[in-house]
């Protein structure tokens, strides 16, 4: 659990700094890790337990993501004014773009095979089958406002982000005892969404629907 | 009570306490102990707060010697240390209400 939570955490500091200049991000990135070694290091000091570290590391992760994201707006702004940021890179950004998406198939297709799975198993009158296709339903409908939302950040980010938000929050609700994966993997989708929003040219330019 | 103030409140009672500079997770535990919390600050929230009190010249800071890191066998650590416009501003901060605005909009000019 400790090694998931810190693994968790660099990611999402890697991820959130991706594409800011090296001594911005190579800062940032130093900070959290030598704060994420501090904590354990006290932790196994006061000989805590690992799975109790590992969630109150989480959760400072967690709860920091609009914080991170909004300091990243920041610094992506003075770096572009000061012509720091290259354009560049256009294969990885579509990359990124497309990990995304599949994250976003994920739920559409789990829930796609729950509703199979219930129709395979018994009729409407089964209780348990009828809990399946519900939970399948909610599921594709989540996965499937994730995706829309993800399509539409460039063309239309007013509708497209709120409707990803929307998609990423209700996955949460209905997949909440998968929160700890689901939340952070549906805040790296709404960050890789908001910067594609960004670079289309949101919230000032031709993006807005 | 806004983090910067805290932030700030926290470092100078460090330093009278014999720590000149603080990082991040000191500053984010010492908060924790002031206010009795059950969780410390989140890392984004107190990172951006940091950076935040630098960029308006509350707060210096310099990466401390690569050698003490390497020695103490851990990361080098990022060391923030109070600065005098950063004290008249948490002066300022506690002066009488109707003589000021809100604490973080005072913190956002020296």
């Amino acid at each position: 659990m400790l090694q998931v939570a810190v693994g968790l955490t660099r990611s999402w500091t890697a991820a959130y700094t991706r594409g800011l200049p090296d001594t911005v991000k190579a800062t940032r990135r130093a900070e959290i890790d030598c704060d994420l070694w501090e904590q354990q290091s006290l932790a196994s000091f006061l000989d805590e337990a690992g799975a109790g570290t590992g969630m109150h590391i989480l959760g400072r992760c967690v709860l920091g993501i609009a914080s991170d994201i909004s300091w990243r707006a920041q610094a992506g702004s003075s770096a572009r004014q000061e012509g720091k940021i290259q354009v560049k890179d256009t294969l990885t950004k579509r990359l990124v773009f497309g990990v995304a998406v599949l994250i976003g198939l994920l739920p559409l297709l789990m829930g796609a095979a729950a509703v199979l799975d219930a129709g395979i198993s018994g009729s409407s009158a089964d209780g348990d089958a009828a809990d399946s296709a519900i939970f399948g339903v909610v599921t594709m409908l989540a996965g499937a406002f994730i995706l829309t939302g993800l399509l539409l950040t460039t063309r239309s980010p007013r509708v497209g982000l709120p409707v990803l938000a929307a998609g990423v929050i209700g996955m949460s609700l209905w997949w909440y005892w998968m929160w700890i994966i689901v939340v952070p993997v549906g805040a790296v989708v709404l960050g890789i969404a908001y910067f594609r929003a960004r670079q289309a040219g949101w919230p000032r330019g031709t993006g807005a629907a | 009570m806004p983090l910067e103030v805290s932030i700030l409140e926290t470092g100078i009672e460090l330093r009278l306490r014999g720590l000149p500079a603080f990082h991040g997770f000191l500053i984010a535990r010492e908060i924790k102990e002031r206010q009795d919390a059950r969780l410390l600050t989140a890392h984004g929230t107190l990172y951006k707060a940091l950076d935040r009190l630098q960029r308006s010249g509350f707060l210096e800071s310099e990466w401390e010697d690569p050698l003490i890191a390497a020695n103490q066998g851990r990361p080098r650590r990022r060391l923030y240390r109070v600065t005098a416009a950063g004290e008249i501003a948490l002066v300022r901060s506690r002066a009488p209400a109707a003589t000021r605005g809100t604490p973080q909009r005072r913190l956002a000019t020296p």
